[in-house]
């Protein structure tokens, strides 16, 4: 049994895995319950089945076909979003929709139907996808498409791999100007301060999303940066980027703490100053700023970490300020905390996270039972305006909580392939 | 400067399919040969995707006709050949040739005997020039022989041995150039259970591409092997008849 983990690096779980290399070739399933894997960056245990065995298909990671002039492109399901980027941007495309790391597979786009800081414009990941191969465990094979009428389309983006293999996928990019994008940045001071700039940054952005500092006396305190970006052609070249640097895999400690914590938020806040400011940076920088620490899970320790990411309904701004509330608490004290808004498109799939409403997002060093309570409490906030937690995200959830987000999860259930599961949908299958 | 002409054999192993996708330029003329078909032809639409000129030709190299075949190729599709590079090998089963010892000289066969054949008839069809080379995948494996895989490293050995005469016999016209890698995860490793010190195929692919643009002599994957092979082959055989893997 391999001890393959999960982004968060909890829960643990162990589980055999297999390897595909050829998309043509009949899928081996495995004796017992199975799941499609791709690079594991989910945080929780979506990407988990403790006992059973992983269908790896990092190896299907071949382009199929690339039509320059239209910007269609086909390739297989493992491959990982970087890699399309270097092959299409230098011919002026670009995806629609993009996560915050690209060191994902496009069938974990799919099946997790991500989304970016861009979804009042361009949506999520499933409304570019064209069509895709979807294998089950019945040895049936089919090419879906979003207006198919037996519902496969729907069921499997944002179906978190249980519907089926995905071997290849089809995708519409989107032509971009160039490399870099103009960067448009706005200190605040108190929650209504940063949704008003969010609002205000709508109408000349494409991309928007706010950080948000909790100093310890929060009430009126909470700060942080909007940012609004768009994509911009640029005279000078890329250059050289830096190179990403690495964290190992054995800190025994967790570097990320309180101290750490607080004093890098107030550093990064007052170096940003009370101006407005204009730049301009290479795509990559400002979309995945993470990506040039690779490993950074690591940098929480062995315990590893939990995020909570949530939705909440644009009427209930209010549970906004009930949320930043528990997350101040102290021990542990919320890191990250991520402000994005979603537009009013409809879902592409039938479990999709993304829906009209502004999402929050907060990581939690992970120190037992009080850090599963205090996200517990979060839930509660949530269900209470009618909102939903990402199970990408996800790793403790209760069933209760995943049916009132879900309401369309009796629609999904009859295209569960028998013979796969995850640890997240053990928990909150009804 | 005209694009090189490349033929891959072997092509659809994961180092070869690794080191042709960073090899890739557009413009580039491949030839890849390989005995699997579908794989062959997955690989062929990838390159083409990232820009290069691909054909393909399926052969099995233990077959003579499939040396006539690839010589005739080399002629007549790419109209000449800058790089060689060989990526051919499997890994017997040491409980199968338990069973059936004569299998090992099938081994024997395709590991060595055949592509050594196969390097003999193509080597002569390389321009000599500054990007001719020919390279070859071998394995540390070749350095010492391993009880549990003890033929596997016997075919190594002769291969690197035969190359080592070949650099002597191109020497200034065409470099020769021997890449061995640890032990990495691939289709061939599949069962076996990895440890600290294996690698992964895209770092085998980019050493691939190194040795190709401008090797010498022989690589190791990475680097750290040349030093622990050194060593182990010096040891006592009574030490080593005990160590595990």
């Amino acid at each position: 049994m391999r001890d393959l983990r999960s982004w968060g690096r909890f829960p643990a779980a162990t589980q055999k895995r297999t390897r595909l290399h050829d998309r043509d070739a009949p899928v081996f399933w495995p004796d017992g319950q199975c799941l499609p894997r791709g690079r594991g960056r989910s945080y929780g245990d979506s990407c988990l089945i403790d006992g059973g065995t992983l269908l790896d298909c990092t190896g299907l990671d071949r382009f199929i076909a690339f039509d320059r002039t239209s910007g269609r492109l086909r390739c297989e399901a493992g491959i990982r979003l970087r890699e399309i980027l270097d092959l299409v941007e230098p011919a002026g495309w670009f995806l629609p929709v993009v996560p915050g790391t690209l060191d994902v597979t496009v069938g974990g786009a799919l099946a997790n139907d991500v989304h970016g800081k861009n979804h009042r414009v361009r949506g999520s990941f499933g409304h570019h996808v064209r069509r895709f191969e979807l294998r089950r465990s019945d040895g049936s094979v089919r090419v879906c498409t979003p207006d198919d009428d037996g519902g496969w389309f729907r069921a499997t983006v944002g179906g978190l791999g249980l519907t089926g293999l995905v071997t290849w996928v089809e995708l519409q990019l989107v032509a971009v100007p160039g490399p870099w994008m103009e960067v448009r940045s706005r200190r605040f001071v108190g929650l209504d301060e940063a949704l008003h700039t969010f609002r205000e940054f709508a109408e000349g952005s494409e991309y928007r999303v706010a950080w948000i500092d909790l100093p310890k006396r929060r009430r009126h305190a909470v700060r942080g940066v909007v940012f609004g970006a768009n994509h911009v052609s640029h005279p000078a070249s890329i250059g050289l980027l830096r190179r990403p640097v690495s964290v190992p895999d054995i800190m025994p400690f967790a570097a990320v703490t309180a101290a750490t914590i607080g004093a890098l938020n107030a550093v990064k806040f007052f170096l940003h100053g009370a101006a407005e400011r204009r730049t301009r940076v290479p795509t990559r920088r400002h979309l995945f700023p993470l990506d040039g620490l690779v490993n950074w899970n690591h940098l929480y320790g062995p315990r590893g970490f939990l995020q909570h990411q949530c939705v909440l309904p644009p009427t209930a701004d209010f549970a906004l300020d009930d949320l930043l509330d528990i997350m101040v608490e102290p021990s542990p004290a919320a890191s990250l905390i991520v402000l994005k808004a979603f537009g009013d498109r409809a879902s592409a799939g039938l479990l999709s996270f993304p829906r009209e409403g502004w999402t929050l997002a907060a990581d939690f060093p992970m120190r037992g039972v009080d850090t599963l309570s205090r996200l517990d409490r979060l839930d509660e906030v949530v269900r209470a305006c009618g909102g939903a937690i990402y199970p990408a995200k996800d790793a403790r959830m209760s069933r209760e909580t995943f049916a009132m987000g879900y309401p369309q999860l009796n629609d999904f259930l009859p295209f569960v392939d028998p013979r796969l599961a995850s640890g997240l949908w053990k928990r909150v299958r009804p | 400067m005209i694009a090189p002409r490349v033929l891959i054999v072997g092509a659809t192993s994961s180092a070869a399919e690794a080191a042709a996708r960073e090899l890739v330029t557009p413009g580039l003329r491949v030839l890849l040969a390989s005995r699997r078909g579908p794989r062959l032809a997955a690989l062929a639409d990838d390159l083409r995707v990232r820009g290069a000129e691909v054909d393909v030709v399926t052969i099995d190299v233990n077959e003579p006709s499939a040396h006539d075949v690839l010589a005739r190729s080399v002629d007549e599709v790419l109209g000449g050949l800058d790089v060689l590079l060989v990526a051919v090998g499997t890994l017997p089963n040491q409980a199968v040739l338990a069973q059936d010892p004569w299998s090992a000289a099938s081994a024997v066969h395709t590991n060595a005997g055949a592509l050594i054949a196969l390097i003999e008839r193509l080597a002569p069809k390389i321009s000599p020039g500054p990007v001719a080379c020919i390279v070859v995948l071998s394995s540390v494996a070749g350095d010492l022989g391993r009880a549990p895989m003890r033929v596997y490293c016997a075919t190594k050995a002769a291969l690197d041995t035969y190359l080592e005469g070949l650099r002597q016999a191109l020497w200034g016209k065409v470099r020769v150039v021997t890449v061995k890698p640890g032990p990495f995860e691939s289709p061939m490793t599949d069962g076996l259970r990895p440890n600290l010190l294996w690698g992964d195929r895209r770092q085998v692919g980019r050493a691939i591409v190194t040795a190709i643009r401008r090797g010498r002599g022989t690589s190791y994957v990475p680097w750290f092997w040349r030093f622990i092979m050194a060593v182990v082959r010096r040891l006592p055989r009574s030490i080593v008849a005990r160590l595990k893997a």
